[in-house]
C-alpha cells in the first residue's frame, strides 16, 4: 500500500489520486468480500507495506480496515515490509494476529475449539535467506501455511527467503498461503500452493485481473477456491502487428485487443509504411491508439521497422546505407562508449546517470530507434 | 551545345546587327560603356530561354532577330524571335524543352551579369542543390539535421539547462518533488513524534485542566463566600440578638403552654361557677334509700304480674301433686330414696327360674344323647343338669321379697315389677316435695308483696307526696323515680361545681408557681414574647448556617477565616491550557493531514510519473542524439569517399580563381555553401564580394558542366569587375578551361581583360 505506481510518463493529478488510492480500494475490495461471505478469516501473505513508501495514511488504513473486517486476520511480513513503523503509535486492532520471526501455530479459533492450524512466520530482515518453510510443520488438523517467499519453481530474480516446492509436500500442510510472487499462481493442489499475486498491478509488466482468493474448506479438504479481482486499475499489455496495415485497421485491431480503460503496454512489430507515422509521431499515435481504446498508453515500445529492406539498402551506397552502416557502428559499441557518444555536451552530463541506469536492451534498442527513424526522416518523401 | 550566329534585326539599341560563325570555346566581347554588351546579352539569353522578366532594353514590338545554334548531336536550330516570342524555324524543341529548365534558373547559372552572378538562390534550390550538390540520399540531410537538432534542442538544450525544455522542466519538477517528498517523509517520521508529542502534552493538559478546575472551584468558593458575606453579617446580628434573649432559653414550651391553657381554664371555670350558683341534696341515707326503692320497685312491679301468676300456679301444682298421692295411695315416707334403695337391693338378691329350667333340660337331653353317642356327651348333660337345678333351688328366693314387701306396707309386689314400681315411688315422692317446695314460695311471695308496699307508702309519705288509688304501685314509682331524677341531677351539677372550684384552686395555684418564677404576670408574658423571639433566631440562625454551609461548604467562623485570607486571584491555567490545546490542535491537525492526505503516495506517484516521463523524454532526446551522431557519421563518412562530381569541378575553378587556396566544403550536413581552406571554413557571410563573386562562378560553372549532355553556352557579362588581377587571371584560367568543351560569352568593359588570360591564348573577340 502506497508504494507508486511505475512507468506511467504522464501525470494526471486525478490518475494519480486513483492511482495512490488504488491499493486502498483492493484492500476494502477484500474486506467487503469477507464481510459480505461471512469468512473465518483473513490471511495477508506479506508485503503489504514497503518501507520504502509507507506512510502513516497506509497503516491507519490498513489498521482500519482490519478493523471493519471485525474477523481474525493473520498476517505475516515479507521482504518490503520486514520492518515497519508506526507500530506504536498506529496499532493494528485486536483482531490482527501478527506472526512473529519464528514459526508459530495460532490456532483458530483456539487452541481448545481448533478448526484449523495456522502456522505463520515473517521476515526479520530485508534479504531474508532463511528458508522460512523449514520451520513449519502442519498437523492432523487442517493446517495452513502462512508464509512470504521465493518459491525455486516461479522465482522472478533476487531470491529472498528462497523455498524448494518438493519441500513443501511433505509438511502435512494443506493449504500453503504464500506472498511475494506478484503474479497469481496455483503452483499445486493438494496440498495447495498459491501465490494469490498482489492486489493491484502496478507497473506495465503487472498486467491482469489482480485480487485475491476466497477458499472455502469443508471437511479438512478444500472445496474451493473463487478468484475475485480486487485491484481497479488495469495493466494490459497488447502486441500489434502492423505489416500490412492501415492505420484504421491497426486502430482497430488494437481496440479489439486491449481492455478498455486499462493502463496499456503497447508493442509495434512487424514491417510497413505506418512505422514511419508511429516512429516519427509517436504522441499523435499514442493520442490515436487513446482515444480509439479508451486506454492510457503507458508505455509504447516501437519494435516495428520500415518498408525499407535495409540489406538490400546497404549496398546501395546513397546516404541511407551510410545511415544502415552508421547504425551498425553505434550498435557495435562497448556500453559505455555508446554513452559517451550519445551525451557528449556538458550539459546532456546532468542525464548521463539516466543513461547510465538503462538495461542493454533499452541502451540498444535506442541505436535501433535512432537508426530507423532516420532512414524513416531521410526517404520520407521518396516513398 | 553552342550558338553558331546572332542576327539582330531590332532589339534595343541594335538594328540589324549580326554575329555569324562564332566559334565553339570562349567569345570575348568587349565594349565601352552603353556600347551595347548587355542588351547584347538581354538578347542572347531571353532569345535562348525567354522570360516575360526582362525589362532591359525596354521591349518594342519591333524586337525580332534569330539566333542559330547547333547541338552537340551536330543539329542546327533556328530560332526565330519576334518580340516575346521564340520560335524554331522548322518546329524544332526550343532549348527550354530540352533542359526543363525555367528561364531564371538559365539566367542565375549560364547567361548571368554580375547581380545574377550573386544570386544564390539558383544553386540553393532543391531543384539544382539535389542535383548538383549533395550525394545521393542526402538531399534531406540538412532538413532531418535542422527537424532532429531541433527536435533534441526543443527537449533539451545542450547549451544551458532550461525550464522551457521538457527535460529541464521535468529535472526541475523533480528537484521539487524531491524536496517536497523529503518533507512529506519529514512529516510522516514525525508521526510517532506527534503520537508522542500529542500524548504528553494530553498528560501536562490533563494536570493543567484539574489545577484550573481546583483553581475555579477555589475561586468559585471564594466568590461564594463573599456573595455570603452579608448574610454571614446578618448572621453574626441575629446570633448578637440572641445573646439578649437567652434568659427566655429555659422558659420550656409545656410551661407556656401550660400556663396559656391554665389561663384559659381559670377563666372558663370562674364563668362555670357564676354560672352554676347555690345547690342543695337530699339527706344520703334517705337518697340512698330512695333510690334502692325506686330499683326495688321497679323491679317489684315488673314482676308482680309474675308474682301473682306464679302464686296461682303453684296453688294448681299443689293440688295436683296431692291428688297423686292420694291416687297412688302411698305416702310420701314410703316413697322416700332411702326406700327406694332398699326395695332395689332387695329385689337384685331374686333369681331367674327359666335358665335354670333350660340348662336342666339341656343337661338331660345331653346324658339321654350320651347313651348313643359318645361319652364325654353325658359329662356335659350331667354339668348342664347340675347348673339347672342350682337355678331352680335359687327361685325360691323371690318369695321373701314379696313378703317384704307386704310387711313394709307396700302392695304385693313381683320381682320383675319392681323397676315400674321404684318408678311410681319415685314420682310420688317428687310430688310430695313439690308441695312443700311450693308452699315455700307462695309464702315468699306474700311476704315480698307485703314488704313493698309498706316501704313505698313510707317513702311517699316523707315525699309528701300521694300515690294514685287506681295503681298506687305505678303511681309510686312515676313520683319516686321523677324524684330520683332531680336529686341525681342536683348531685350531678354540685359534684361539678365542686370539682371546677378544686380545680380553680389548683389551677391559681400552678399559675402563681410560673408567674413567680419570672416575676409576676408581666414579666412571664414579656419572656413567653422573648422566648418566641429566640426560637424564631434559633431557626434562622440554623437556616442561615446551613444556607451558608451548603453554599459556601463553611461555617460561619470558617468564614470569617476565610474572608480575612489573603487571596491571589492572579492565579490561572487557562492561558497555558488554551496554548496545549492549541498545540494539540494543531498536532490533531498535522496527525489528521498525515493520515488523511496520502501526499507522499501521491507525490512518489507523480514523481514516478515524471521519472518515466524524464526517462523517456531522455531516451527520446538520446535517440536524437543518435540520430545526429549517425548523419555525423554517415557524412564523414561520405565527406572522403562520396563528392559530388559538380562540387569537384567549382573545387577544380574555385582553386584556380583562388590560387589553390579555397575549397568548397561538401559535407552534406551542410545547408549553405561553405568554403574552407587549410585553417577555417568560411561561409557566405564571411566571404569579400569578390570571393563571393568567384564560388558562385566556380560553382555556377561546374553546375553548368554537369547539367545535362546538351551543355548549354555561357553568357558571362561582367562579371570579373570584382576581382583582383590574381583572381582574374585565375578566373580567365578557369573560363577557359570551362570553355574547352562548352561555348562561353564573356562580356567586359575592359578591353585589357584579355591580358588575363593566359599568354598564346587564342580568343575570339570581338569589339563592339
Amino acid at each position: 500500500m502506497d508504494t507508486p505506481f511505475k512507468n506511467i510518463s504522464e501525470y494526471d493529478p486525478e490518475l494519480g489520486g486513483k492511482m495512490v488510492d488504488s491499493a486502498f480500494t483492493a484492500l476494502d475490495a477484500i474486506v467487503d468480500k469477507a464481510v459480505s461471505e461471512k469468512v473465518d478469516f483473513i490471511i495477508f501473505s506479506g508485503d503489504i507495506f514497503d518501507i520504502d513508501y509507507a506512510t502513516p495514511r497506509s497503516r491507519y488504513l490498513f489498521a482500519e480496515a482490519i478493523k471493519r473486517a471485525g474477523v481474525r486476520c493473520y498476517i505475516a511480513y515479507g521482504n518490503h515490509d520486514y520492518k515497519r513503523k508506526w507500530e506504536d503509535s498506529i496499532p493494528l486492532p485486536p483482531n490482527a494476529v501478527v506472526f512473529p520471526e519464528h514459526a508459530v501455530n495460532i490456532p483458530y479459533p483456539d487452541e481448545e475449539n481448533k478448526i484449523a492450524d495456522v502456522i505463520g512466520i515473517s521476515h526479520s530482515v530485508k534479504e531474508e535467506g532463511r528458508d522460512l518453510t523449514e520451520e513449519i510443520t502442519g498437523s492432523t488438523n487442517f493446517s495452513i501455511a502462512v508464509v512470504h517467499c521465493d518459491l525455486d519453481t516461479v522465482s522472478e530474480g533476487r531470491r529472498y527467503a528462497p523455498a524448494r516446492l518438493s519441500s513443501l509436500m511433505h509438511k502435512k500442510i494443506d493449504y500453503w498461503a504464500l506472498g511475494h510472487i506478484h503474479k497469481r499462481n496455483v503452483i499445486h493442489k493438494f496440498p495447495h500452493v498459491v501465490y494469490p499475486g498482489n492486489t493491484q498491478g502496478r507497473s506495465p509488466r503487472e498486467t491482469g485481473a489482480k485480487g485475491a482468493y476466497l477458499v472455502t474448506v469443508s471437511n479438512g479438504v478444500v472445496e474451493n477456491m473463487e478468484f475475485f479481482r480486487t485491484g481497479p486499475m488495469l495493466w494490459d499489455d497488447v502486441d500489434q502487428d502492423i505489416t500490412g496495415k492501415t492505420m484504421d485497421s491497426l486502430l482497430a485491431e488494437i481496440s479489439d485487443k486491449a481492455e478498455r480503460g486499462s493502463f496499456l503496454k503497447l508493442r509495434i512489430t512487424g514491417r510497413g509504411e505506418l512505422d514511419r507515422m508511429i516512429r516519427l509521431q509517436r504522441d499523435v499515435f499514442k493520442d490515436l491508439v487513446e482515444r480509439k481504446t479508451g486506454c492510457r498508453v503507458a508505455r509504447l515500445e516501437i519494435n516495428s521497422g520500415s518498408s525499407i529492406d535495409l540489406e538490400q539498402r546497404r549496398s546501395t551506397g546513397d546516404f541511407t546505407s551510410a545511415v544502415i552502416s552508421s547504425g551498425d557502428v553505434f550498435a557495435a559499441m562497448e556500453r559505455d562508449d555508446l554513452i559517451t557518444a550519445i551525451c557528449g555536451t556538458k550539459a546532456s552530463a546532468s542525464v548521463r546517470h539516466i543513461f547510465e541506469a538503462m538495461t542493454d536492451d533499452e541502451l540498444y534498442d535506442m541505436v535501433k530507434d535512432a537508426r530507423m527513424s532516420l532512414i524513416e526522416r531521410l526517404t520520407e518523401e521518396r516513398s | 551545345m553552342r550558338i553558331r550566329s546572332i542576327r539582330i534585326s531590332s532589339f534595343g539599341k541594335y538594328k540589324d546587327w549580326s554575329m555569324t560563325d562564332i566559334p565553339a570555346g570562349l567569345t570575348l566581347i568587349t565594349g565601352d560603356n552603353e556600347s551595347g554588351k548587355t542588351t547584347l546579352m538581354e538578347f542572347m539569353r531571353s532569345t535562348m530561354f525567354p522570360t516575360a522578366r526582362r525589362s532591359y532594353p525596354v521591349p518594342s514590338k519591333t524586337d525580332s532577330g534569330s539566333m542559330e545554334i547547333e547541338t552537340e548531336a551536330g543539329e542546327r536550330l533556328t530560332l526565330i524571335r519576334e518580340q516575346r516570342k521564340v520560335s524554331e524555324i522548322s518546329g524544332k524543341k526550343l532549348p527550354e524543352e530540352m533542359f526543363s529548365m525555367d528561364s531564371d534558373t538559365y539566367r542565375s547559372i549560364f547567361a548571368m551579369d554580375l547581380a545574377d552572378l550573386t544570386d544564390a538562390n539558383a544553386i540553393s534550390s532543391e531543384r539544382i542543390r539535389n542535383r548538383f550538390l549533395t550525394i545521393p540520399g542526402g538531399e534531406k540531410v540538412p532538413q532531418v539535421i535542422k527537424d532532429v537538432s531541433s527536435s533534441k534542442t526543443a527537449l533539451m538544450n545542450e547549451e544551458r539547462i532550461s525550464e522551457k525544455n521538457p527535460i529541464g522542466s521535468l529535472q526541475t519538477a523533480l528537484t521539487e518533488l524531491d524536496k517536497k517528498i523529503a518533507a512529506a517523509r519529514e512529516t510522516d517520521s514525525e508521526y510517532d513524534g506527534y503520537a508522542k508529542e500529542t500524548e504528553s502534552v494530553t498528560t501536562e493538559l490533563s494536570r493543567l485542566i484539574k489545577m484550573q478546575e481546583i483553581i475555579d472551584r477555589e475561586r468559585e468558593r471564594r466568590n461564594g463566600i463573599l456573595a455570603q458575606a452579608p448574610n454571614l453579617e446578618r448572621l453574626r446580628s441575629m446570633e448578637s440578638r440572641r445573646i439578649g434573649l437567652e434568659y427566655a432559653r429555659d422558659l420550656a414550651d409545656e410551661t407556656q403552654n401550660r400556663y396559656g391553657v391554665i389561663t384559659h381554664r381559670m377563666s372558663t371555670l370562674n364563668e362555670a361557677i357564676e354560672d352554676h350558683g347555690d345547690i342543695e341534696l337530699m339527706d344520703g341515707d334517705f337518697w340512698h334509700g330512695l333510690r334502692e326503692l325506686q330499683s326495688d320497685l321497679r323491679a317489684f312491679i315488673r314482676e308482680y304480674d309474675q308474682m301473682t301468676d306464679r302464686m296461682e300456679e303453684l296453688k294448681d301444682s299443689i293440688a295436683e301433686d296431692e291428688e297423686y298421692i292420694e291416687e297412688s295411695r302411698i305416702s310420701a315416707e314410703l316413697a322416700s330414696p332411702e326406700k327406694r334403695r332398699e326395695i332395689m337391693e332387695r329385689s337384685k338378691k331374686a333369681g331367674m327360674p327359666y335358665v335354670s329350667l333350660i340348662l336342666l333340660i339341656a343337661g338331660l337331653g345331653l346324658v339321654g344323647a350320651s347313651f348313643y353317642f359318645e361319652r364325654i356327651l353325658l359329662i356335659a348333660g350331667a354339668v348342664l343338669v347340675i347348673i339347672g337345678a342350682y337355678g331352680l333351688i335359687k327361685s325360691k328366693m323371690d318369695r321373701k321379697f314379696e313378703k317384704w314387701m307386704e310387711s313394709q306396707g307396700y302392695p304385693p309386689l313381683k320381682r320383675d315389677r319392681v323397676p315400674s314400681f321404684l318408678m311410681k315411688l319415685e314420682m310420688v315422692y317428687e310430688a310430695s316435695r313439690r308441695i312443700t317446695n311450693s308452699g315455700k314460695d307462695i309464702e315468699h311471695i306474700s311476704q315480698t308483696m307485703e314488704s313493698m308496699s309498706s316501704r313505698v307508702a313510707q317513702a311517699i309519705d316523707y315525699l309528701g307526696a300521694e300515690t294514685d288509688p287506681r295503681d298506687p304501685m305505678g303511681s309510686a314509682l312515676d313520683i319516686i323515680s321523677k324524684e330520683v331524677e332531680a336529686e341525681e341531677e342536683r348531685i350531678r351539677r354540685h359534684n361539678k361545681l365542686k370539682e371546677m372550684t378544686e380545680e380553680l384552686v389548683i389551677l391559681t395555684e400552678e399559675h402563681e408557681s410560673i408567674v413567680n418564677v419570672y416575676g409576676g404576670t408581666e414579666y412571664f408574658v414579656k419572656a413567653c414574647s422573648d422566648r418566641s423571639e429566640l426560637v424564631g433566631l434559633d431557626r434562622e440562625i440554623r437556616t442561615a448556617r446551613e444556607s451558608l454551609l451548603s453554599s459556601t461548604g463553611l461555617t460561619p467562623d470558617e468564614m470569617d477565616a476565610a474572608l480575612d485570607e489573603d487571596v491571589d486571584d492572579s492565579i490561572d491555567m487557562k492561558d497555558e491550557i488554551s496554548e496545549l490545546n492549541k498545540t494539540l490542535g494543531e498536532l490533531g491537525e498535522k496527525m489528521d493531514r498525515t493520515l488523511r492526505d496520502g501526499d507522499l503516495g501521491k507525490l512518489q506517484t507523480e514523481r514516478n510519473a515524471k521519472w518515466a516521463e524524464l526517462v523517456e523524454k531522455v531516451k527520446e532526446w538520446g535517440t536524437f542524439s543518435l540520430e545526429e551522431s549517425m548523419i555525423d557519421l554517415s557524412c564523414s563518412d561520405l565527406y572522403s569517399k562520396m563528392q559530388p562530381s559538380v562540387i569537384e569541378t567549382a573545387n577544380v575553378y574555385l582553386g584556380m580563381m583562388t590560387n589553390g587556396r579555397y575549397s568548397l566544403d561538401p559535407d552534406p550536413r551542410l545547408d549553405e555553401i561553405v568554403i574552407k581552406d587549410s585553417v577555417q571554413h568560411k561561409t557566405s557571410k564571411q566571404w569579400s564580394s569578390g570571393l563571393g563573386d568567384q564560388v558562385y562562378l566556380s560553382i555556377k560553372m561546374a553546375v553548368a558542366k554537369e547539367m545535362g549532355s546538351e551543355r548549354l553556352p555561357m553568357i558571362l557579362d561582367d562579371i570579373l569587375v570584382r576581382f583582383d588581377q590574381d583572381r582574374r587571371r585565375g578566373a580567365c584560367t578557369a573560363i577557359l578551361d570551362f570553355a574547352k568543351d562548352q561555348q562561353v560569352f564573356l562580356f567586359s568593359c575592359d578591353s585589357t581583360v584579355e591580358n588575363a588570360f593566359p599568354s598564346g591564348t587564342v580568343l575570339n573577340k570581338v569589339r563592339l
